[in-house]
């Protein structure tokens, strides 16, 4: 079963990376220009400020993911146990715990999303194209779902540090 | 429902990741409640109306770039040549830069891989017992938590709602006499032990200063921009992402631009951590806020506690608990329900937030639990009961400290009034 699912996970691993790279830069150099602009030019991008907050949520997701992979989410440390069949079963207790919330989390996000199509506004322009509110609500739902996968992901396969 | 609370309890036991059991409880929570859960959703959704959360990702990806290029070597080689003169020089120049790269890189159990290393080494070479240099250094990772941009501080002022440039400012004093109060003990431990003093030589300082040119600036354009009111603390955080990344992978060429996406990896993946703990728990805490717990809370310790001494003294006891566990999920967790009971008792919030970074540090390491202790029985493979007792001398001065700080609201309300800072 790991060894099926380990092409899928370093695929999401390569998608992951790549967006993160490249949001994590366009925002750097988005908030860095934005600062220049404001403090010598007293003027600013005015889409930037709210895209970038967006993009925070956006690159928060993507780490969770991370941390999903990796078995870096906060949780309470106990000491090791040394039986490890004992130990794996808390890896899957932990994992499974943090797949569920992670799906009944997309599930709610998915109904937040509906609402948003319905009911929802503009968040910002960049000329003629305009970012609707239920897109940044897909992307909740979607940040869980990924997160989620990377969880039931790792019920199946060993860890990313171990791989390597 | 106390089936539910006990299974969750259970769960957190076996290692549970912290989200997981607040979206859990907030689900079961809202379904309780009759309350659709995608009210749930539309809290969390509020993350991206808070303008300072970009500082969180910016500076979390600084630091992390700081601490994988040779900064750290190059800012205790320059702390080394302008202090070594001093009895004690060799530590206090330590203390010093623990403190600043512990501020810069977001108090997040760095200091100590990075630079536990290298001052073990210059430490125990200038003759300092081996218990003194390992409580130093398990000191020393959390000790610039109060100072800017520590990320710690910028997350309790998000979450308790106040200026995080207010609460900057409001840490720095205590900070600084906490660096004073651990040099002056480095000192007497120096002047008892013998350690040597080497005279001040403007070579070596020139030296560390022309290595470290690119570097010394950071601290004086990021916290003099903060307190000089220039930039914001969002303003701050995309200066410095840029600067570092500029100066680190441009100039210093220390980290190859291959490396880059797997530092952005490694930050982004301590943030995720983060905020999806903090996405979760913003729903979890409007709850209890609706449901009037602080002032249930608040009511049941007014029959026990009167006055905001004996509150100050039960706040800490059960912050040094709590800090011990885990210290971001801490602040998101807790905060939100202590800050209205403080209130009531009269506790300025600014106050609150300098008393609660100071438990914050003391509780990274705080026996049996906190994360140094562990960092550093890692780093320097020794068993976790000599690290308590070489810590302990650290523990008690931050501990008397933290009296300090709790009784005397004006080491941390002085510099904010001072400055006018809104």
């Amino acid at each position: 079963m790991g060894a099926l699912l380990k092409p899928i996970e370093k695929t999401l691993f390569l998608i992951e990376t790549i967006l993160l790279v490249v949001f994590l830069l366009a925002m750097i150099f988005l908030a860095f220009f934005q600062v220049l602009l404001r403090d010598f030019f007293h003027s600013g991008i005015l889409w930037a400020d709210p895209l970038l907050r967006h993009m925070v949520v956006w690159l928060g997701f993507l780490g969770a993911a991370f941390a999903a992979s990796q078995g870096k989410h906060f949780a309470w440390e106990m000491p090791r146990p040394k039986n490890p069949a004992l130990g794996r079963l808390l890896g899957v207790v932990s994992n499974l715990s943090g797949a569920l919330a992670a799906f009944f989390l997309a599930l709610a996000a998915r109904q937040y999303a509906l609402e948003e199509k319905t009911y929802g506004h503009t968040l910002f322009r960049i000329g003629d194209f305009s970012f609707p509110s239920w897109a940044s609500a897909d992307i909740i739902w979607l940040g869980f779902l990924l997160v989620g996968s990377h969880f039931a992901l790792r019920i199946f396969t060993p860890l990313q540090e171990e791989m390597k | 429902m106390s089936l539910f609370f006990i299974g969750l309890v259970a769960l957190a036991a076996l290692g549970a990741p912290i989200f997981a059991l607040l979206g859990g409880l907030s689900l079961f929570l809202f379904h309780q409640a009759q309350i659709e859960s995608s009210a749930l959703i539309i809290e969390l959704a509020r993350l991206a109306d808070m303008p300072s959360l970009i500082a969180v990702p910016l500076f979390t990806f600084a630091g992390y770039l700081l601490a994988e290029s040779n900064a750290p070597q190059r800012l205790l080689d320059l702390a080394e040549a302008s202090l070594s003169w001093l009895p004690g020089g060799i530590a206090v120049a330590s203390l010093g830069a623990c403190a600043l790269f512990t501020a810069f890189t977001g108090a997040s159990g760095v200091t100590i891989i990075a630079l536990g290393g290298i001052i073990y080494a210059v430490l125990t070479r200038q003759g300092y017992s081996e218990k003194f240099s390992l409580g130093l250094i398990t000191t020393t990772g959390s000790l610039g938590l109060l100072f800017p941009p520590s990320l710690p501080i910028i997350l309790y002022a998000l979450v308790a709602r106040i200026s995080i440039n207010k609460l900057f400012a409001a840490t720095l004093i205590p900070g600084f006499f906490l660096l004073i109060l651990l040099s002056i003990y480095a000192a007497r431990v120096s002047l008892r032990g013998g350690a040597p003093t080497t005279p001040f030589q403007w070579a070596s300082f020139k030296k560390a200063v022309r290595a470290a040119a690119w570097e010394v600036p950071l601290p004086f354009l990021i916290i003099g921009g903060i307190y000089g009111g220039i930039f914001t603390a969002s303003e701050a955080a995309a200066v410095m992402a840029f600067y570092v990344l500029a100066v680190e992978i441009l100039i210093y060429r220390d980290v190859k631009i291959s490396a880059v996406p797997e530092v952005m990896r490694k930050s982004m993946t301590l943030v995720g951590a983060i905020l999806i703990v903090l996405g979760t728990a913003l729903g979890l805490t409007n709850y209890l806020i609706e449901a009037e717990i602080p002032n249930r809370l608040f009511a049941w310790l007014q029959t026990h506690i009167s006055g905001p001494h004996e509150f100050l003294i039960l706040l800490n006891v059960f912050l040094l608990i709590v800090n011990m566990v885990e210290i971001f999920s801490a602040i998101i967790i807790v905060v939100p329900i202590i800050v209205p009971i403080a209130l009531k008792y009269g506790i300025d919030p600014i106050h609150l937030g300098s008393l609660f970074l100071l438990n914050l540090e003391i509780g990274y390491m705080t026996p049996p639990m906190g994360l140094n202790l562990f960092l550093s029985s890692r780093r320097f493979e020794k068993p976790l009961s000599e690290l308590y007792r070489a810590a302990f001398p650290f523990w008690l001065i931050l501990a008397f400290f933290l009296m300090l700080v709790t009784y005397f609201p004006g080491l941390s309300l002085w510099l904010p009034r001072v400055l006018k800072i809104q």
